[in-house]
């Protein structure tokens, strides 16, 4: 048991005197590729819904990486309009929130939009023929990239350094 | 006299037996039936919250300044503990509120979150709310299919729906000691060393 407790100590000051990081500071407006989990739609998704995004690639800071790529992100929908009559078409808009590390939380800002659109010819033509003829319903399809950018300065672990 | 005040209590403790009973039987410590937390619980700056609107806010009836009820939709839990039930109350702020007027303008509204209430502490949130009146280009069609009478035509006025999911984060760390369902503030324990903490707080903006 002794010789355990040793050996403990042993590597641990090898490694604090290596000086190996493990931990970096992923800065305040660091911009992170995101993706849709998938589909969303001006009929199916209503303001306040949660909705799943993830990270489209690997988060490096100072050569090191501290999100990886594919990691699950929150987002909400901070606006959506079903379509209407007189072809008013849906509009949907996401926002990611936050990604959750542990008990860390990265937050997030940035923006999503869709407005299906419909010629205006069109909408004139329909209305005169059909009153009750009715928009497109927005759709944000699966795979869909979102920028987003890192609203608070955070100290995360170093993803690739922890064995 | 003696005589009636020892038949006096005799006869009480024969009519009520089981409060004789109870008064004998062994009481347990308060410590034994409460188990008090260990080490304070902290709540991290920038823990999300879900939250849900308990009534509409319409722009129809709301001014800046206005305050408005929340309710947590999911329990907050660190460490194990759930220091923020389903159910506690957290308040918001309308920052900005313009009513919908005539043409179809619609109405828009911006809120800011406030506080959670959890046991004793409030627990200060961030994060914010926009609305927008839907129907803005509808005055178009109204001149369109009324005539003049369409130009009375008014927006609609934005909403926080009943029943909206709005999403807070955790303004600032805080210490929470957390026994059973009672949940008070405290401060942090001496020998907690939280070197991202001061590092967060220190390179973050106020908002």
């Amino acid at each position: 048991m002794r010789y355990i407790l040793a050996w403990a100590i042993v590597s641990l000051g090898a490694s604090a005197q290596a000086g190996e990081k493990t931990t970096a500071v992923l800065p305040m407006g660091t911009e992170i590729p995101l993706v849709t989990a998938g589909p969303l739609s001006s009929k199916t998704n209503f303001k306040g819904d949660i909705v799943a995004l993830k990270t489209a690639k690997d988060v490096r800071v100072e050569g090191h990486v501290v999100i990886l790529s594919g990691s699950d992100v929150v987002g909400q929908v901070s606006d959506a309009r079903a379509k209407g009559a007189m072809g008013m078409t849906g509009k949907l808009v996401i926002r990611p929130l936050f990604i959750r590390l542990g008990d860390r939380t990265v937050r997030l800002s940035g923006v999503a939009q869709q407005k299906a659109s419909v010629d205006s010819g069109a909408i004139v033509g329909m209305v005169l023929l059909t009153p009750g003829f009715t928009g497109r319903s927005a759709t944000i399809p699966q795979g869909t990239r979102v920028v987003s950018y890192v609203e608070r300065a955070i100290e995360l672990p170093c993803v690739d350094i922890v064995h | 006299m003696r005589y009636v005040a020892l038949l006096l209590t005799a006869s009480f403790s024969w009519a009520s037996p089981t409060f004789a009973q109870s008064s004998a039987e062994p009481t347990l410590p308060a410590s034994s039936t409460v188990t008090p937390s260990v080490l304070p619980v902290l709540l991290r700056q920038d823990t999300p919250i879900e939250l849900m609107a308990t009534k509409e806010v319409s722009t129809a009836d709301v001014t800046a300044g206005t305050r408005f009820k929340l309710r947590v939709n999911k329990p907050v839990v660190m460490d194990g503990k759930t220091v923020i039930p389903v159910g506690a109350v957290a308040y918001g702020e309308v920052t900005d509120a313009i009513d919908s007027g005539g043409l179809g303008k619609s109405g828009r509204m911006t809120a800011k979150l406030l506080y959670v209430q959890t046991g004793d502490a409030q627990i200060l949130l961030s994060g914010d709310v926009s609305a927008k009146g839907t129907g803005a280009g509808s005055a178009g069609l109204a001149i369109l299919f009324t005539g003049w009478a369409g130009f009375f035509h008014r927006g609609n006025n934005a909403k926080i729906k009943a029943g909206e999911i709005l999403t807070g984060f955790i303004a600032d760390d805080a210490w929470l000691d957390v026994v059973g369902t009672i949940v008070h503030r405290t401060v942090a324990p001496a020998n907690t060393s939280e070197p991202n903490v001061t590092l967060v707080s220190a390179v973050v903006p106020a908002q």
